[in-house]
């Protein structure tokens, strides 16, 4: 396993091995902080919800063979989000099938969040993935199944789309 | 404090806020899980225990697939009668419309009896000669298709069609997941737009932990014993093959998914600068949902793909969707 440090978002999560622990106690335990990931990305409470459910469901048949449940959770999860994220974001303008995410209600917050929703899903994934999830670019490479030097250009990127949607 | 760190200073703050606006959550089961309180047997496991709560919310995504599904027939059974109504003053027999393996032209023309139920079978395309809002008439057609001078400006890297079994209305039922599939035709492209996305979205080996059902979920969706051979056959995009773009222009449906979709044209999304696939558009094709998705990014691929070789492999698009169809 990569030796990186724990990421905020999944601190305190488990990094046991799933022989000795159960199904239960994972959901418990993970549950919450990846439900927060999932929203910070889908801007959904309901849809957060469904995604983080979901992941756990592909974790139920493989957890046994699962060394480290929190990372498979997390990395399912956030595949789930960009996928949902790319599939979506026409039926969302659309339809308005997602009501947007309430603001914070501090101006700068708000604009800054805005902007992040302006920018593509895989944009937002790894801003996400960086700035909340706290991860490195090799995690995120990890997470996104891409190598580290495409993780870490895509987070140069982001940043960079993201700085040009404030300054407009 | 330079701009790049303040940039991601303020990006933090402003991603623990959010987080925050969830509030605080406790996942217990089962009452997090499903709706309903059962109470653990005895000698039973978490797992065997979890897996009946998570069943409870596949219902419960069933329950809102079929409610779709009830509203598209029924909307579309209230057009029928008002199209039979309007024509009801003729004398001219509405041939019911059938889609056979054979490629026909599906005509509209004014009935006497009552609405049409169409029939159908999942290896046909039909022309539409109209734009009408009966089921028949929402497939998957040559007539959709967009014109070279309608698509959005370049340049395009790549694109791919997706067929997913959706819901028959005229039974409600719907083939599960596993008997789906996927078939990807793309463009030759930049080889820096090639080593992006594969190693990004279809390179097996930088599968982290065994996820390789999830090139099935995303793309293939054959099996996911299949995986390995899906992953080769997506391999498309370094290849000469054919790419798509149709135009959208029907109602939404409901695909196995229990997401609804509906038909898209791209314009809109050109200037997103994404490298996600979007969708272009989903068209019925017999009982398949066929997908088209297309990618725009210009940073991505400085070479455009002409827009008259996209519109000229078309046809021979839909023909592989008939001929896959056939197959299956």
């Amino acid at each position: 396993m990569r030796d990186r440090k724990e990421p905020a978002a999944t601190r305190g999560l488990s990094t046991a091995v799933a022989g000795d622990r159960t199904i239960e106690d994972v959901y418990q335990r993970e549950g919450p902080a990846l439900l927060r990931l999932a929203y910070v990305m889908v801007g959904s409470r309901a849809v957060a919800e469904d995604l983080t459910h979901e992941a756990f469901t592909r974790l139920v048949p493989r957890f046994d063979q699962v060394e480290n449940p929190a990372a498979f959770l997390r990395t399912v999860l956030s595949r789930l989000c960009l996928t949902w994220l790319g599939r979506s974001s026409m039926e969302r303008e659309r339809l308005g099938l997602v009501d947007p995410p309430p603001p914070v209600g501090e101006p700068e917050i708000d604009e800054t969040l805005a902007a992040l929703d302006r920018l593509g899903p895989d944009r937002k994934a790894v801003l996400v993935l960086r700035f909340y999830a706290d991860l490195d670019h090799a995690a995120i490479a990890e997470v996104l199944g891409c190598s580290t030097a495409t993780a870490r250009t895509r987070l140069h990127r982001g940043l960079a789309d993201l700085r040009e949607e404030l300054n407009r | 404090m330079s701009e790049l760190q303040e940039l991601e200073h303020r990006l933090t703050d402003a991603l623990s806020a959010r987080a925050a606006q969830v509030g605080e959550v406790a996942f217990s089961r089962p009452t997090q899980i499903g709706d309903e309180v059962h109470p653990v047997p005895e000698g039973a496991t978490n797992v065997i225990e979890l897996e009946p709560a998570i069943g409870r919310v596949d219902r419960r995504r069933r329950l809102q697939l079929v409610a779709c599904v009830v509203v598209v027939v029924g909307l579309t059974a209230a057009v029928l009668a008002r199209a039979a109504d309007r024509h009801s003053d003729t004398t001219e027999t509405r041939p019911t419309t059938s889609t056979t393996a054979s490629p026909t032209t599906a005509t509209s023309t004014p009935t006497t009896a009552t609405p049409p139920r169409p029939t159908i079978t999942p290896s046909s395309v039909t022309t539409v000669p109209a734009p009408t809002t009966s089921l028949a008439d929402r497939r998957l057609t040559a007539a959709a298709l967009v014109p070279a001078s309608q698509l959005p400006a370049g340049p395009f890297w790549g694109g791919l069609w997706r067929l997913d079994h959706v819901t028959d209305p005229a039974t409600t039922t719907h083939r599960p997941a596993e008997q789906s599939c996927d078939a990807d035709f793309g463009h030759p492209v930049a080889p820096g737009a090639v080593a992006d996305v594969q190693g990004t979205y279809y390179g097996p080996s930088t599968q982290p932990l065994d996820l390789t059902d999830r090139q099935v979920d995303e793309h293939l969706e054959q099996s996911a014993t299949n995986a390995e051979a899906a992953v080769a056959e997506s391999r498309w995009i370094a290849a000469t093959e054919a790419c798509t773009f149709v135009k959208f222009r029907q109602l939404p449906i409901t695909t196995a998914r229990s997401w609804p979709v509906v038909m898209f044209d791209n314009t809109a999304e050109a200037a997103t600068n994404s490298n996600l696939p979007f969708v272009v558009a989903i068209g019925r094709v017999g009982r398949v949902t066929v997908e088209i998705n297309v990618s725009i990014d210009a940073w991505n691929a400085p070479t455009s793909i002409d827009a008259a070789t996209v519109q000229a492999s078309m046809a021979a698009a839909l023909d592989r969707v008939q001929a896959y169809l056939a197959g299956h």
